[in-house]
């Protein structure tokens, strides 16, 4: 066991924050990315008419095997964290041992699923959730959470890196980059729309109005109240993203804490991490009810 | 070699000429110009698109003297766009130079195929 003076052991509700914080991200991620997908058809559309032919591919920003990959990896990360959390909740050495090497084997079971979809778009997270699985199996003599977190640290810090960059976002803590996902969505909204946000309805407001009879009046009322629908739900997305990435940052702030052990960063790390987590459960519930 | 950088720079580039044609389309009176515009906004987002379902499955492109001639094109135009956002009433330079930039980025993504 590897051990210093100074150094704190992870507790029950620090594997316990990180567990649910995982957990929400990952929900949060999988309904992002659904919903990224669902604001992307009109533009799939636009591209679609500009090609040569059309396919079921051809509705998806995100190929459904990509999204799926994610969905694995972050399956792979939620048993590690549920590991972390079976290690300091006082079980038996039996039921550790057990645990542990299911959780091992789980994730390496994962890691095959992952490698036989043959999508290469999460390679290194993916192989850094093959050495989290290796690592819970290599450790698991030595029964000590933080050991084990900070053999664990490069590999988690790998997932939710590369998990914040496929989100479009770059620097710590994460800032919206002028590419990848999030600037995709973000000016594909701005184009699709443009002429209802710079012409029909510019500044909040119905242009021409007076000029219109009765029944365009109702129409164009309509049609307003629909646009302020549509900008809404953008601009929940694009608060839901961001907020998702400020959260894995505090997740691997946490991670990273817990496994250098000094005291103090762990415990600001995770009064962080826990103010994250309602906002994050808020993005699963405005998501699930979009 | 055009390495998943490399895409993320040209992506960079038609974001930020996007949003020079939407300033110069909200700018705009003349309808037909207008049209123009809005169509190659539309295109170069939809090419944006494209881009980015080949950047998540991490794609990148075998590199030829071909490519690279068209990604520093697509630099060029780009560059232009970005520097005409500053005279927002040459309409007739924005669109000639948008055209040029989506026929060249319309070739670059033919060459991403997931």
């Amino acid at each position: 066991m590897a051990w210093c003076a100074g150094c704190t052991a992870v507790d029950t509700k620090q594997a316990a924050c990180l567990q649910q914080a995982i957990d929400a991200s990952h929900k949060a991620t999988m309904g992002i990315l659904k919903r990224a997908n669902e604001e992307m058809l009109p533009a799939q559309i636009e591209r679609g008419v500009a090609g040569t032919a059309f396919s079921k591919d051809d509705l998806s920003l995100l190929a459904p095997a990509d999204v799926a990959a994610w969905d694995d990896i972050l399956s792979g990360l939620d048993a590690y964290c549920a590991a972390l959390g079976d290690l300091t909740s006082g079980k038996s050495s039996a039921a550790f041992t057990t645990a542990s090497e299911s959780f091992g084997l789980k994730i390496q079971s994962l890691v095959r699923t992952v490698n036989g979809s043959s999508v290469s778009a999460v390679a290194n997270a993916r192989t850094a959730i093959a050495e989290l699985g290796g690592i819970l199996i290599k450790y698991e003599a030595s029964r000590e959470a933080r050991t084990i977190a900070k053999a664990a640290d490069p590999s988690f810090q790998a997932v939710i890196g590369g998990l914040i960059d496929a989100l479009g976002f770059v620097g710590r803590p994460p800032t919206p980059a002028t590419h990848g996902l999030l600037a995709t969505c973000e000016v594909n909204f701005q184009a699709m729309n443009a002429e209802k946000s710079d012409k029909r309805f510019k500044g909040d407001a119905i242009a021409g109005f007076d000029a219109m009879t009765p029944a365009e009046r109702r129409a164009a009322i309509k049609d307003f109240i629909a646009w302020l629908g549509v900008e809404e739900d953008h601009k929940q997305l694009v608060g839901s993203v961001t907020s998702l990435a400020a959260a894995l940052d505090k997740a691997a702030a946490a991670h990273a804490a817990l496994a250098q052990g000094s005291p103090g960063p762990i415990d600001a790390a995770f009064a962080e991490l826990r103010a994250e987590i309602l906002t994050t459960v808020q993005i699963c519930q405005k998501l699930q009810k979009g | 070699m055009a390495t998943i950088g490399d895409l993320e720079d040209l992506q960079d580039g038609i974001s930020a000429s996007i949003q020079t044609l939407l300033r110069a389309y909200d700018q705009c009176a003349d309808p037909v110009e207008s049209a123009a515009i809005l169509i190659q906004a539309k295109q170069l987002a939809a090419q944006m698109a494209q881009i980015e379902t080949n950047m998540f499955h991490q794609q990148s492109i075998r590199a030829g003297p071909t490519v690279d001639r068209a990604f520093a094109s697509a630099k060029g135009y780009t560059s232009q766009l970005k520097d005409m956002g500053g005279h927002l009433d040459r309409v007739s330079d924005i669109i000639a130079t948008g055209a040029k930039l989506v026929g060249v980025v319309t070739q670059i993504v033919s060459w991403l195929v997931l």
